[in-house]
C-alpha cells in the first residue's frame, strides 16, 4: 500500500478547513422538510385558504363545548350520578351547579383564547395580504370576523368581561409573560368588540349571500346568514340580559329582527317536512341548516356516543325493555362501536314529548324495566337523535354534524322578538311553524299555540325550544335571556323555567353564578386576572 | 350462560359437581350464589417465562492483524402472554497494521430484533398488571369443557381467549459500520481518523382478525397497518494527538480534533380497514371507500458540528493540570445562537507519591487530590426544527388545512451546566480498600423547561431557557477487599450520595419569587390585612417553582383520624373539597339547616368518615387547608455491592437504597373507594371503619367514595409514606466447574448460576417501586412492580 504521510496530512488539512468553511456558510441551517415553519407561511393563497380549513377544524374542538357543556348541561335537565345504564355520568359539578374557586366547570376560559388567536393571526397576517384576489380575501374576513365574534359572545355569556385580545404579540416573539398579562375588560366593553366584530364581518361578506362561494363546502363554512343568525342571536340577548356594567338594551330587538328576518327571506331556507331528516347523516347540509360543524367518518366524531347505552359494560342492553315490551337487545346495533352512557336527560324532561310529536321518536330511546306484574316501568333514555350512521363495516360512526345555526332557531327567536314586541299574531304564526312539521301528519288544529299573554307566550317559546333543539345548546343561554315577565326576572330563577319544581338557581343565594368562576391556576398564575364577582 | 355469577337453582345446581362453588347472597341473604373461582393472573401471564441466551464468538490474529467475529441469539418471553423479544446479532471487528506507522480498523455490527408486547386489547400495561388483575374471581373465563371463554368483553375478559385473533409484527434492523485509522505521522504525532455509519430500520405491521368484543358481539373492522422508518446516521471525525515526555519531568498530551454528524429520518406507514376476509393483512384487500385508508410519510434531519480539544499536563507524575474544550454548533439551535463554547479545567495532586507521605503514611497506597471546574452544554431534547415553529397540517371536510402550532423561538439559548467538584482518592493496604470521596456544585443555566405563558395569549406554555437550578451534594464510594484468604475471599463495594436541588432564579413572570405553579395554602397564623386592617388568614404559595426553594414538594389535607360517632363530628362542620361533583358536604347541624333542594347537592358527614385538620380554624375545609408533607426527590441515594468467592462458588448481592423522601400510595384509594365498581377490591377492606371495627385504619368503605365524601379521594397524610428503601436488586449463586474437570469434557471453562433479580424492598411504603417518585393523586392500576426474575444460566466455554 503507497501512501505517502504528506498525502494524509493534506487531507486531513483539507478536511478540517473544509469542516470550518460549512460550519460558517450553511450546513447547519435545516428547514422542516415535512410542514411550514413560521418563516415559510403566510406566503400564498394556499396558505388563507388552508387556515380557512384550519380555522373550522378549531371551531369543531370546541363545539361540544359550546353546545353541551356551555349550551346545555346547566339546563336542569341532566341526570347528575349515575345514568340508567348504571355508568357514572361526567361533568356532574356542572350539571349540579356546584360552582365555586375549586369547581369552575372549565378552566383557563375553555381555551377559546387558542382559538381567538387564530382568528387573530388570520386577520393579522391576510387583511394586507396582496396574493390573494380582493373578493375572495374580503370574503375569508367575513367568516374570520365572525367566527371570532362567535368565541368573544361565547365567553362574554360565560364570564362577562373577559381579556379583549385583538393581536398576535405571543407569535410576534414577545415572550415576558409581564408584558402579556392581560386583564378582564368591562362587559360593555367586550359586547361593543362583538358588535364591531359583526358589522365588520357583515362588510367583509358584502352581497354574497352563496352559501359555498369558493366550493370549500356548503353550510359547513361560517358563511353570511350564519354572521346574521348571530347579530339576531347576540343583539336579542343584549335587548334582555345586563351583565356587569353592560345594561339590557332593548333597541337592540329592532337590529335583532332586521337580521334574522333577511335570514329567513335572502338564503333560500326552508325547513324540511320530515324532522328527523334534518339529522340524517346521509342528508347533510339540508335546506334548512344555515351553519353546521362537520363531522366526518376517519375524520372526527361528534362524542354523542356518550348519551348511549353501552353492550359492554353498561345495565340496559343485560335487563332492559324497549317500549313495545320486548327484550332491549342493543336495538341500535352498537355492541361493537364505542357508547357509554355519561350523559342522560332526565325523566322528567323525556315526558315533555307527546307521543303523536315526531321529535319524541326521532329525539330518545327509551329503555324500561318490569315489574312484578309485567307492567313497564320507566328506566332510563339514549338520545339518538344526531348518532351519524353505520359504516360499511357494520360500525357506527358517530359523524351527525353539530348544527349551529338552522331555520326553525330563527322562527323561535323571532317569536321571542315578536312576544317583546306584544305582537301576538306573530308569536303563534312562528311557534306553529315548528310545531306543526314536527308533528307531520298527526297535526290537528288543537295541537296550534294560540297566544296568551307575555309569560304564556315565553313559556311556549321556550318549551317548543326544548323540544325542537335537544342536543343543540339552547336551553341554559335560554333559562338566562328568557324571562317571567317583559322586562322582569329570568327564568333561571323561576320555578317555571325548571322541571324539578325549584328554580335552577336560588336567587338570593346563586345569583352570582350565571356566570362561570376562573380556575384556581388561572388566577395563581396571571396577576391581571380577577375572579368573577360573587366566588 | 352469564359469564359471571348466577343465583343458585334447580337448572344450574349440576355445575356444583363441576367445581363450583356457592356463597351466600351479602345482599339478599335468602338467596345462594353459585359462581366459578378464577385465577385471572392464569389467563393473562407465562409464569414462569423462559429466556435463552446464545453466543459463539471467534477470534484470531498476529503481529499485523487481529479479527473477532461473534454470533448471538436471545429469546425472552415476556410475562403477560403474547408478549417476547428476540434478537439476533452479528459483529465481526478486524484490524490491520499496513505499514509500520499506519493501522486501520474495520467493524460491522447487526442486530435485528422482533417482539410483541401484551395483547393489542391493552394500551397499557398499567392497566394490564392492575386493573385487569382486580376483575372479580367469579368471572368466567372457562366453561365446563375448558373451552375458553371471553368474560365481560375484550378489553377486561379473558386476555387469552382470542389473542391469535391479533396478528403483529415489529423488526428492527440496525447496522453498524465503522471504519478508522491511525496514522503516526512523526515520532509524538498521532493521527486519528473514523467515518462511522448506522442504520436502523424499523417495519411495523399490525391485523387484527375479526374478534369478539363482548361476548356474541364481533368486530369486523379487519383493521391492517404497515410502517416503515429508517434513521441514518453519519459520523466523521479526526483527532491530531500529540505526546511527549520533556526533560524526563514534564509530561505533555494535547489533542485537538472536529467531529461532524448527520442524522436524517425518513419513514412512511399505511392503514386501511374492511377488508372482504380476515385471512390476510395485504393493505391492498382494505376498502378504497373514502376516509377508510389513510397514508403518511414523514422526514426530518439535523447535524451537529463540533470542535474540541485536550491538554493534560504533568510534572513527574505527581502534579497534573488539564484544560479542555470544546465549540459545538447544533442545526436545531437558531442564529446567534447555535454556536456553544465549553471550557473546563483541572487539577490534580497525588500526594501519596511524595516521599515525605510514604515516609510517614506507610499504609497508604495512593493518595490524589483533585479539584475541577467546567462547563457543559445541552441542546440535546430540542426538536429539530421546534425552534423554527411549526405550521400544523388540520383536516376539516375532507381538506387539509393548518393552524399555529409551535411558537417559534429563535432566542432559545444553550442550557449551560457549570460544574465545580473537589474530591479526594485515596487507598491503603496496597489498595485493598479504596475511598473516594467528592463535594460537587452543579448549577444550569438557561434550563430548558416548558416556560408558562398567560393563558389569555392563546398558548400554555413554550420550551424557553427558564431559569437556573443548582444541585449540591457529597458523594462517597467505598471498596475494599476484605478478607482475602487462598480459598475463600470477600468484597464489598459501595456509594453514597448527598443531594440537594435549589432553584436560584426564574424569568421574571411579575409572581413573586418568580413562581411558576404551585398551591395555595394557610399557614395558620392570622395577619393583619394592609389595606382593610381586618385580621385575616395568612396564606403562602408552597411547591411548584420558586426561587430560592426546592422543587418537588408533596402537598395535601392532614388526616387526623375518623369520626367514631355522630358527637364527634362538628355540627356545623363544612369541607367543601373532595367530592368529584363539587358537593360539600356538611356535619350534622349544617346538614339539617339545609332545604331538600340544597340537600340534594349536599352530603352529610358520617361516623367512619375521616377527620381532616382545619389549619385556620374557621370550621371549614378548603383547598387552603392543605399542608406541605415533604419532598418527593430522596435526599440520600446509593447501592453496594458484596462478593464472597469460596473456592468455585461465588456469591454476588447487589442492592441500592433511596432515604429521606415522602412517597404516595395512589392506588389503594382507588379500590378502596370502589371508584370503579365492576372490579375486585382488596384486603384492606377489612381495615376499614364500621360499627363493629371503630379503630380500623381507613375511613368507612362505600361505594364510589369520589361521589361522596371523597375520604379517599383526595391527597392526603392518609397515603404519604416515607419512602426510605433498600431494594435486593440481584442477588446471584454461581459454580464454576474446576479448569481440570472442564478439560475433560472438551472445555475451557463451564459456569452455573442462579440469579435472581428485583427480589423485594425493605421499606414502610406499601407501593410496587418505592424508587419511582410518585406524586399524591388517585389513579387505577398504577400498582405495578418491576417482575421479581429467577434466572438460571449455563455458560460453557470451549
Amino acid at each position: 500500500m503507497k501512501i505517502t504521510k504528506l498525502t494524509i496530512i493534506s487531507g486531513v488539512m483539507l478536511f478540517l478547513i473544509g469542516a470550518t468553511h460549512t460550519s460558517c456558510s450553511d450546513a447547519l441551517d435545516l428547514s422542516p422538510i415535512d410542514y411550514y415553519g413560521s418563516g415559510s407561511y403566510w406566503k400564498t393563497e394556499a396558505h388563507a385558504t388552508g387556515y380557512i380549513d384550519g380555522i373550522h377544524k378549531h371551531l369543531r374542538d370546541a363545539a361540544w363545548q359550546h353546545t353541551i357543556v356551555f349550551g346545555e348541561l346547566r339546563g336542569g335537565h341532566y341526570v347528575s350520578g349515575t345514568s340508567g345504564d348504571g355508568s357514572s355520568v361526567y361533568n356532574g359539578s356542572i350539571i349540579q351547579q356546584n360552582f365555586d374557586a375549586n369547581n369552575t366547570g372549565v378552566s383557563k376560559f375553555g381555551d377559546l383564547f387558542g382559538r381567538i388567536t387564530n382568528c387573530n393571526l388570520f386577520i393579522a397576517r391576510v387583511t394586507d395580504a396582496d396574493y390573494i384576489p380582493e373578493a375572495k380575501k374580503n370574503y375569508y374576513l367575513g367568516m374570520v370576523y365572525g367566527i371570532r365574534a362567535f368565541y368573544y359572545f361565547d365567553l362574554y355569556r360565560i364570564y362577562g368581561g373577559v381579556p379583549l385580545r385583538l393581536g398576535v404579540e405571543v407569535i410576534d416573539g414577545e415572550l415576558d409573560p409581564t408584558k402579556l398579562y392581560m386583564p378582564r375588560a368591562k362587559a360593555s366593553e367586550v359586547m361593543t368588540q362583538i358588535k364591531s366584530d359583526l358589522q365588520k364581518s357583515l362588510d367583509y361578506f358584502g352581497d354574497v349571500n352563496d352559501f359555498n362561494p369558493y366550493g370549500l363546502g356548503k353550510k359547513v363554512y361560517w358563511n353570511k346568514a350564519a354572521t346574521e343568525s348571530l347579530i339576531g342571536e347576540v343583539y336579542l340577548w343584549n335587548a334582555k340580559v345586563s351583565t356587569g356594567d353592560n345594561a339590557a338594551k332593548q333597541a337592540d330587538l329592532t337590529v335583532a329582527k332586521q337580521h334574522l328576518e333577511n335570514v329567513t327571506k335572502n338564503y333560500g331556507l326552508k325547513m324540511l317536512t320530515d324532522f328527523s331528516k334534518v339529522f340524517d347523516a346521509k342528508n347533510k347540509a339540508n335546506d334548512e341548516i344555515i351553519f353546521a360543524i362537520r363531522y366526518a367518518e376517519g375524520e372526527a366524531s361528534n362524542a354523542v356516543n356518550q348519551y348511549i347505552y353501552n353492550v359492554g359494560t353498561g345495565q340496559t342492553n343485560k335487563n332492559a325493555y324497549l317500549e313495545d315490551g320486548t327484550l332491549f337487545n342493543d336495538p341500535l346495533n352498537i355492541a361493537t362501536s364505542s357508547s357509554q352512557q355519561r350523559y342522560e336527560y332526565t325523566k322528567k324532561f323525556f315526558e315533555i314529548f307527546d307521543m303523536k310529536d315526531s321529535r319524541r321518536n326521532a329525539t330518545f330511546l327509551p329503555s324500561y324495566n318490569k315489574d312484578s306484574q309485567g307492567n313497564l316501568v320507566y328506566r332510563g333514555v339514549s338520545t339518538i337523535k344526531n348518532i351519524g350512521l353505520e359504516n360499511s363495516n357494520g360500525i357506527r360512526q358517530w359523524v351527525g354534524d353539530f348544527i349551529f345555526y338552522r331555520l326553525p332557531w330563527v322562527y323561535l327567536s323571532l317569536a321571542e322578538i315578536a312576544n317583546m314586541e306584544g305582537n301576538d299574531p306573530k308569536v303563534e304564526e312562528y311557534i306553529n311553524l315548528v310545531r306543526q312539521r314536527a308533528y307531520g301528519a298527526n297535526w290537528a288544529p288543537e295541537f296550534a299555540f294560540t297566544a296568551g299573554n307575555f309569560t304564556t307566550n315565553e313559556l311556549a317559546i321556550l318549551k317548543e325550544k326544548d323540544k325542537e333543539f335537544v342536543q343543540e345548546g339552547q336551553r341554559w343561554w335560554d333559562l338566562r335571556r328568557m324571562t317571567l315577565t317583559k322586562g322582569g326576572k329570568p327564568l333561571v330563577f323561576t320555578t317555571e323555567g325548571s322541571f324539578e319544581g325549584t328554580p335552577v338557581l336560588n336567587e338570593a343565594t346563586e345569583a352570582h353564578k350565571v356566570l362561570w368562576p376562573l380556575d384556581k391556576s388561572l388566577l395563581d398564575n396571571d396577576d391581571a386576572l380577577e375572579q368573577t364577582p360573587g366566588y | 350462560m352469564l359469564w359471571n355469577l348466577m343465583k343458585l337453582n334447580e337448572s344450574n345446581k349440576f355445575l356444583l359437581e363441576k367445581g363450583w362453588k356457592t356463597m351466600t347472597d351479602p345482599i339478599n341473604t335468602n338467596d345462594q350464589l353459585i359462581y366459578r373461582e378464577t385465577d385471572i393472573a392464569k389467563y393473562s401471564f407465562v409464569d414462569p417465562s423462559m429466556t435463552q441466551d446464545y453466543n459463539l464468538n471467534m477470534s484470531g490474529g498476529n503481529d499485523r492483524g487481529n479479527y473477532y467475529a461473534g454470533l448471538g441469539y436471545n429469546h425472552s418471553e415476556g410475562l403477560p402472554i403474547t408478549s417476547f423479544y428476540k434478537r439476533y446479532s452479528f459483529i465481526f471487528n478486524g484490524g490491520y497494521k499496513v505499514t509500520d506507522w499506519l493501522k486501520t480498523n474495520s467493524n460491522f455490527n447487526y442486530n435485528r430484533a422482533n417482539w410483541q408486547s401484551m395483547p393489542p386489547t391493552q394500551t397499557s400495561e398499567a392497566n394490564y398488571f392492575g386493573r385487569i388483575q382486580s376483575v372479580p374471581p367469579t368471572a368466567r373465563f372457562e366453561d365446563e369443557d375448558g373451552n375458553m371463554l371471553l368474560g365481560s368483553n375484550s378489553g377486561d375478559g379473558n386476555q387469552s381467549y382470542q389473542s391469535d385473533r391479533f396478528k403483529r409484527d415489529n423488526q428492527t434492523d440496525k447496522f453498524t459500520m465503522i471504519q478508522s485509522a491511525e496514522a503516526k505521522l512523526l515520532q509524538n504525532l498521532t493521527l486519528r481518523a473514523s467515518a462511522q455509519w448506522y442504520y436502523e430500520e424499523g417495519f411495523y405491521e399490525s391485523f387484527n382478525r375479526d374478534y369478539e368484543t363482548n361476548p356474541g358481539k364481533w368486530n369486523r373492522t379487519r383493521s391492517t397497518s404497515a410502517q416503515f422508518d429508517r434513521d441514518f446516521s453519519q459520523t466523521y471525525n479526526a483527532t491530531l494527538n500529540y505526546n511527549r515526555l520533556f526533560a524526563g519531568k514534564h509530561n505533555l498530551d494535547a489533542l485537538l480534533g472536529t467531529e461532524y454528524f448527520d442524522k436524517e429520518n425518513k419513514g412512511f406507514s399505511a392503514s386501511g380497514s374492511g377488508a372482504p376476509t380476515d385471512d390476510f393483512w395485504d393493505l391492498g384487500l382494505t376498502e378504497t371507500e373514502e376516509n377508510k385508508r389513510s397514508i403518511d410519510s414523514w422526514h426530518s434531519q439535523y447535524r451537529i458540528l463540533s470542535y474540541f480539544g485536550r491538554v493534560n499536563y504533568d510534572y513527574l507524575g505527581k502534579y497534573l493540570l488539564s484544560g479542555v474544550f470544546r465549540y459545538d454548533g447544533y442545526s436545531s439551535l437558531l442564529g446567534d445562537n447555535r454556536w456553544g463554547f465549553f471550557p473546563g479545567l483541572s487539577a490534580g495532586w497525588i500526594f501519596g507519591n511524595e516521599d515525605f507521605v510514604k515516609e510517614n503514611l506507610p499504609v497508604l497506597s495512593f493518595g490524589k487530590l483533585r479539584s475541577s471546574f467546567g462547563v457543559n452544554g445541552n441542546a440535546s431534547g430540542i426538536g429539530s426544527y421546534t425552534l423554527q415553529g411549526a405550521y400544523n397540517p388540520q383536516t376539516y371536510n375532507g381538506r387539509t388545512g393548518f393552524l399555529i402550532g409551535i411558537l417559534p423561538n429563535p432566542g432559545l439559548r444553550w442550557e449551560k451546566t457549570r460544574t465545580f467538584e473537589v474530591g479526594a482518592d485515596v487507598s491503603f493496604f496496597e489498595n485493598k480498600l479504596n475511598a473516594n470521596l467528592t463535594y460537587y456544585s452543579r448549577l444550569t443555566m438557561d434550563k430548558y423547561a416548558a416556560f408558562a405563558l398567560p393563558s389569555t395569549t392563546g398558548f400554555s406554555s413554550i420550551t424557553n431557557n427558564n431559569g437556573e437550578f443548582r444541585n449540591r451534594g457529597l458523594e462517597l464510594e467505598l471498596s475494599g477487599r476484605i478478607i482475602q484468604t487462598k480459598d475463600f475471599s470477600w468484597e464489598m463495594k459501595g456509594n453514597i450520595t448527598y443531594n440537594k436541588n435549589r432553584i436560584i432564579s426564574l424569568p421574571n413572570n411579575g409572581l413573586e419569587r418568580n413562581r411558576q405553579g404551585g398551591s395555595e395554602i394557610y399557614t395558620g397564623k392570622k395577619i393583619t390585612d394592609p389595606q382593610t386592617g381586618l385580621e385575616v388568614d395568612e396564606k403562602i404559595f408552597v411547591g411548584g417553582y420558586q426561587e430560592g426553594q426546592e422543587p418537588g414538594l408533596m402537598v395535601g389535607y392532614q388526616f387526623q383520624g375518623i369520626y367514631k360517632g355522630v358527637d364527634e363530628i362538628p355540627g356545623n362542620l363544612v369541607v367543601k373539597t373532595g367530592n368529584d361533583q363539587g358537593k360539600y358536604q356538611y356535619g350534622p347541624a349544617a346538614y339539617a339547616a339545609l332545604t331538600d333542594a340544597q340537600k340534594s347537592r349536599a352530603i352529610l358527614i358520617e361516623p367512619g368518615d375521616a377527620k381532616w385538620k382545619d389549619i385556620n380554624g374557621d370550621g371549614m375545609i378548603d383547598n387552603f387547608d392543605r399542608i406541605v408533607i415533604g419532598n418527593t426527590i430522596p435526599r440520600w441515594t446509593g447501592g453496594f455491592n458484596t462478593t464472597f468467592k469460596y473456592g468455585n462458588f461465588m456469591l454476588y448481592g447487589r442492592f441500592d437504597f433511596g432515604l429521606g423522601f415522602w412517597t404516595y400510595d395512589n392506588t389503594t384509594p382507588w379500590f378502596l373507594g370502589a371508584m370503579q365498581g365492576t372490579y375486585n377490591t382488596t384486603t384492606d377492606v377489612f381495615n376499614t371503619w364500621t360499627p363493629e371495627n371503630p379503630n380500623a385504619k381507613y375511613p368507612r368503605y362505600v361505594w364510589a367514595d369520589q361521589l361522596g365524601t371523597g375520604n379517599v379521594n383526595r391527597p392526603s397524610t392518609l397515603f404519604a409514606y416515607k419512602g426510605d428503601y433498600l431494594s435486593f436488586r440481584e442477588i446471584s449463586l454461581a459454580y464454576s466447574l474446576p479448569e481440570t474437570l472442564a478439560k475433560r469434557l472438551y472445555m475451557q471453562a463451564m459456569n452455573v448460576s442462579i440469579t435472581g433479580q428485583n427480589l423485594g424492598y425493605l421499606t414502610a411504603a406499601p407501593v410496587a417501586s418505592p424508587e419511582r417518585s410518585i406524586g399524591a393523586g388517585v389513579a387505577s392500576g398504577t400498582g405495578y412492580g418491576l417482575p421479581r426474575t429467577l434466572l438460571l444460566g449455563i455458560n460453557l466455554t470451549f
